[in-house]
């Protein structure tokens, strides 16, 4: 296979806190091939978003701290990247979107404005060009009445207007890989379809990787071909959507798919995993669900388990026998 | 269009894009104020006063410092429509020059302290550390000082060094100006303190944009509204404090006239009882305007804050 496009290798980050250092993301892993969608999938404070903040450069100097690994974008190390190399990547080859839209647009500046800046800063059009590729965008994302939306500002639309406006901002400069940190989790269950359908079919149509961040198991099995599920700052199942959804081998990860709503199916209560996400400035020394798995044994005290396997890796020293199960 | 186009795109693109913007939607908060009555009228009643004050004495057939020693004191009627002080001078037309003298104050401070205090607090807000803390404690010291006795002092230093009148009137501007910096200053670092965390910046580092265009083209827009309500305030407090210090004698001395000199007639126990075509005509025009900028400024604060102006409609 060729050269995937974003490699993690091992990378650790940590953060100064009141009580001491606490780490985020430790020891992650994956690749995202050219026009792949992954998705990353666990619950808050499980380093998802650190992880893509990491990818734009774009984590707190004061506060954040990479202990190691390293960031591959087309085989060049993107943490050792200087500052104006890396403000050139983003927002040209990589973009990303935000979960608020209505948060993440200007309130005082026209929607025609905010779609200009990337093509002025990265393609060097001149504001005129830039205005006229700009209301392109907008028809391209679906949105009608274009020259009208250019100068309107941001209240005046609705959130999935926004998040459309968003991804054709993100969409301007044609990136090679795109971000998009929890894309609809603020917008009505009607709009959430839509938007996901507009980020799969423009990835598609301009063989744009997505990186698909959510606690939405339902938006993975649609979208990602391959999926991420990470835990206190650790990746703990990486693999084919299909497979690590039907076969799922670490508890957490079928804790997960057990916790979702099915539709149609009356349950009394939904299940849910028992005790709570561990202090990530405190972890063990060992499996940090070990307080909360079912299957936890003696051998899982012995340390922290390795992300192990091929083209479907797990982190859980039951793992095998979990698959001999299924 | 919006004040705050000066910083933005829509400069770069207004004259590549002039048709689209004809179209634009006109300025949300311009439409606002309009919907406002009671700020409207104070907004026309400004204009009409400030029209007044620089054309009336044009028309005026009294000259400022013409005396007449027949006319002292007369009360208002057909020839001197305010009546004449005591050298005989015209009040009506040392009225108006009084407004030209304090609305040009009123004016000159405003730009100046918030010019001041604008950029210091923006570059403390956006520049933090040790630079913050300089300018920050240097708005502190002064605000620690009262104000009027510090003017007083400085006004009893500035009849000593003996300027020129025209002179004491930009001296009392610039004094006015440093003593009213830092509460702009304070206002503007909060401002962009909390709009720097935002989202929307955090999307412009996203976007890659370089740190000045940041600055001049997403943050500093968004300080605009708080801006010009604190420019319409600061010229009311300036005309207050420049009457207080000129009726002290201490600010505009005469013969310049200023509203507050003119009040200093009120010093004098008979021209208080007996004439008071002498005070009230200054004293009312300060009270029309200072209560006429702050009103407007109200009405300002609320057309721009677009959360109040949502929940409205």
């Amino acid at each position: 296979m060729s050269q995937p496009l974003i490699t993690f290798e091992q990378l650790s980050v940590s953060f100064a806190a009141e009580q001491g250092r606490v780490q985020a993301v430790q020891e992650v892993s994956f690749t995202i091939h050219a026009g792949q969608t992954l998705g990353i999938v666990g619950e808050s404070g499980c380093g998802k978003s650190v992880t893509a903040m990491s990818l734009m450069g774009l984590l707190p100097p004061q506060a954040a701290r990479i202990d190691g690994g390293a960031i591959r974008f087309q085989g060049q190390d993107l943490l050792t990247l200087n500052p104006a190399r890396m403000a050139d990547l983003r927002g040209n080859q990589l973009a990303m979107i935000f979960q608020e839209p209505m948060s993440a647009l200007n309130p005082v500046l026209t929607i025609g404005e905010q779609l200009c800046e990337p093509l002025i800063r990265h393609r060097g059009e001149s504001p005129k060009a830039a205005w006229q590729q700009a209301i392109a965008l907008i028809s391209r994302v679906g949105l009608a009445r274009a020259e009208s939306l250019m100068t309107s500002y941001p209240h005046q639309l609705s959130g999935g207007m926004l998040q459309r406006i968003m991804i054709a901002m993100a969409l301007s400069c044609q990136p090679k890989l795109l971000i998009a940190d929890e894309p609809t989790t603020a917008l009505d269950v009607t709009v959430q379809a839509q938007i996901l359908r507009l980020l799969r079919d423009q990835a598609r149509a301009s063989q744009m990787a997505l990186m698909l961040i959510t606690h939405d198991l339902g938006v993975i099995a649609r979208m990602a071909e391959q999926v991420v599920v990470m835990y206190a700052g650790r990746v703990v199942e990486y693999g084919p959507t299909a497979e690590v959804l039907r076969n799922p081998l670490h508890p957490y990860t079928q804790g997960l798919i057990a916790s979702r709503p099915v539709p149609g199916e009356r349950r009394r209560r939904l299940y849910s995993i028992p005790g709570q996400v561990p202090d990530l400035a405190a972890l063990p020394a060992f499996c940090a669900f070990f307080d909360r798995c079912e299957r936890a044994s003696e051998i899982c005290r012995t340390g922290i388990p390795p992300l192990v396997g091929t083209t479907r890796q797990a982190a859980c020293f039951h793992s095998e026998k979990v698959e001999s199960f299924a | 269009m919006m004040i705050s186009s000066l910083f933005s795109t829509q400069r770069r693109l207004r004259k590549a894009v002039i048709p689209a913007l004809a179209q634009a939607t006109p300025s949300p908060w311009r439409q606002a104020l309009r919907r406002n009555p009671l700020a409207m009228v104070c907004l026309v009643l400004l204009i009409v006063m400030a029209i007044w004050c620089v054309l009336g004495p044009i028309w005026s057939p009294w000259q400022d410092d013409a005396t007449d020693a027949l006319m002292i004191n007369k009360p208002p009627g057909a020839q001197h429509w305010l009546g004449t002080d005591f050298l005989g001078r015209d009040v009506y037309t040392r009225l108006l020059l009084a407004g030209r003298i304090s609305l040009t104050i009123g004016l000159l401070t405003m730009l100046l302290s918030v010019a001041l205090g604008y950029l210091l607090g923006a570059v403390s807000g956006y520049a933090g550390g040790l630079t913050d803390k300089l300018i920050m404690r240097l708005a502190d010291l002064v605000m620690t000082i009262p104000s009027l006795p510090l003017l007083i002092v400085a006004g009893a230093m500035l009849s000593e060094l003996d300027f020129s009148a025209d002179a004491r009137i930009y001296m009392v501007v610039i004094m006015l100006s440093l003593l009213e910096w830092p509460k702009l200053a304070r206002l503007v670092r909060g401002q962009i303190l909390s709009l720097r965390e935002r989202d929307f910046m955090l999307a412009t580092q996203v976007l890659g944009l370089s740190s000045r265009r940041r600055l001049f083209g997403h943050l500093l827009p968004n300080t605009i509204p708080i801006l010009v309500v604190m420019a319409t305030m600061a010229v009311a407090n300036a005309i207050l404090s420049e009457s207080a210090l000129s009726y002290l004698g201490l600010g505009v001395v005469p013969p310049t006239p200023s509203w507050g000199n003119m009040m200093d007639a009120a010093n004098s126990l008979i021209d208080f009882q007996r004439r008071p075509w002498l005070w009230m005509p200054p004293g009312i025009a300060i009270f029309i305007t200072v209560v006429a900028i702050n009103v407007l400024g109200d009405g300002l604060r609320d057309a721009l804050d677009p959360r109040l102006k949502r929940s409205q409609k």
